[in-house]
């Protein structure tokens, strides 16, 4: 059921970031629902299960564009073990606090994936202003994303009555 | 005061054989003055009683008044519906048609295909994702084109899908030549600009793609006409990229740059060609 369940929330994540358009403004950066699906399972479930969806996730972000399969993982598997190791001194029980590390941990995988670009000299040099952009851009959305999923995924979990380390914390 | 009584009733009778005596060309004269002052009256009163009585009607037929309020509305509901399905179907066969007239008068051999999807999953690059792949004989780089000009390149083909690397894109090159004047070089896509009207749409304020370095005593002029060169095996030759917008000096000096406005309107991609295997 665990398994069904992550499945579940990848593939519907990975649906709404293909579609949901975007902004030239913030540099055509999406809502990272995949990377917010990443970032509830470094804070709710153990590490096994956090990262196979790490793994998953990030093949299927770069499966859905040009990116060399597997950046993602990396990226998502990297930031997402941080906040999982720290998860423990972390106030979880804040929307502020998930809001908070969805834009931290935004903004990290776009200049993680910027340097791996680099070096496989995948892509011509964006400009400057333009990656700040990207930043910034990822950045807002991550926040903004990031409680949502959280919310979303915590509730369809307690209403199919999957178990994970910790149950989500119920909001007030 | 019964004298007085009689003195009324014998003028008034006096006064009545006068008037039924009177001659009649007077007569005629007395009742079409009288007609016309009356008549002004008799319309505007004609007009008021028509007025109560139809109030009174629709006072009176009021559900049925809302009934035909609520048919008619849900006829024009339906005729909209219609006049805009039909109008869209209109639009398609004329895109369907030029696209037909192209495909067979440009001599190339192509694969037509629909727009599926715009850009990538992550906005890194601009992309589109077409519903034709491997199975429709598309392979990576071949150009995609429309009646219009250049759209791109494809780069990652699957099945039944393909992707493709727009014009606008930075990493998007391809070797060109300016019609008129003769000579050649690399156009490069010119990423997203944040100047002009932006829309939620990934394409609509793509940057203009631009040729560098070029010699300073060529005659380019604003509004040539630029194509394909055929050079570097990906594009066949003579496809229009776009026109001349600006020409401008290097920096040093020593070169200068060319704007160039995208043939085709890549934000509005519906249907597009895939070429391959050159022309026929």
């Amino acid at each position: 059921m665990t398994a069904a369940m992550g499945v579940f929330l990848l593939l519907m994540a990975a649906l709404l970031q293909s579609v949901v358009p975007t902004a030239a403004w913030l540099a055509l950066s999406k809502p990272p629902f995949l990377m917010a699906v990443v970032l509830y399972y470094a804070l709710t479930h153990r590490r096994g299960a956090f990262l196979t969806v790490a793994v998953l996730a990030g093949v299927i972000q770069d499966s859905l564009s040009l990116m060399t399969v597997g950046f993602s993982s990396l990226c998502f598997v990297a930031f997402g073990l941080a906040v999982l190791e720290g998860r423990g001194v972390l106030f979880r029980d804040s929307l502020l606090t998930v809001a908070a590390l969805g834009a931290v941990m935004a903004a990290l995988t776009v200049c993680g994936l910027y340097a791996l670009l680099r070096t496989s000299t995948e892509m011509v040099g964006v400009p400057f202003w333009w990656l700040g952009l990207k930043v910034g851009g990822n950045a807002l959305l991550g926040a903004l994303t990031a409680p949502a999923v959280w919310l979303l995924a915590g509730s369809l979990e307690r209403h199919t009555g999957v178990s994970h380390l910790e149950e989500p914390v119920a909001w007030s | 005061m019964r004298h007085r009584k009689y003195l009324i009733w014998i003028t008034l009778g006096t006064f009545l054989l006068v008037v039924i005596n009177l001659p009649g060309s007077f007569s005629v004269f007395l009742r079409g003055v009288c007609r016309e002052a009356v008549a002004t009256y008799q319309g505007a009163l004609q007009r008021t009683l028509s007025g109560i009585h139809r109030t009174s009607s629709a006072v009176g037929n009021f559900a049925d008044v809302i009934k035909e309020r609520d048919r008619l509305k849900q006829e024009l509901a339906e005729s909209r519906s219609q006049i805009r399905f039909t109008s869209s179907l209109v639009r398609e066969n004329a895109e369907l048609r030029k696209l037909l007239d192209f495909r067979e008068s440009s001599g190339f051999r192509t694969v037509p295909c629909e727009v599926v999807a715009r850009d990538d999953g992550c906005g890194w690059w601009q992309t589109i994702r077409l519903n034709r792949g491997r199975s429709s004989g598309i392979a990576e780089n071949m150009a995609v084109i429309t009646p219009a000009g250049l759209v791109g390149k494809t780069i990652e083909v699957s099945g039944e899908t393909c992707d493709v690397l727009l014009l606008s894109d930075r990493s998007f090159k391809v070797s060109v030549r300016f019609e008129q004047e003769g000579s050649f070089g690399i156009l490069r896509g010119g990423g997203i600009s944040l100047q002009g009207e932006h829309e939620f749409d990934v394409l609509c304020a793509a940057g203009a793609p631009q040729v560098d370095y070029l010699r300073n005593d060529l005659q380019i002029r604003q509004g040539e006409t630029v194509v394909t060169s055929g050079l570097g095996g990906v594009f066949p030759g003579g496809l229009v990229v776009g026109r001349v917008r600006r020409v401008y000096a290097d920096e040093t000096g020593l070169y200068r740059h060319v704007e160039v406005d995208s043939a085709c309107d890549l934000a509005r991609l519906d249907k597009v060609l895939v070429v391959w295997g050159g022309r026929r």
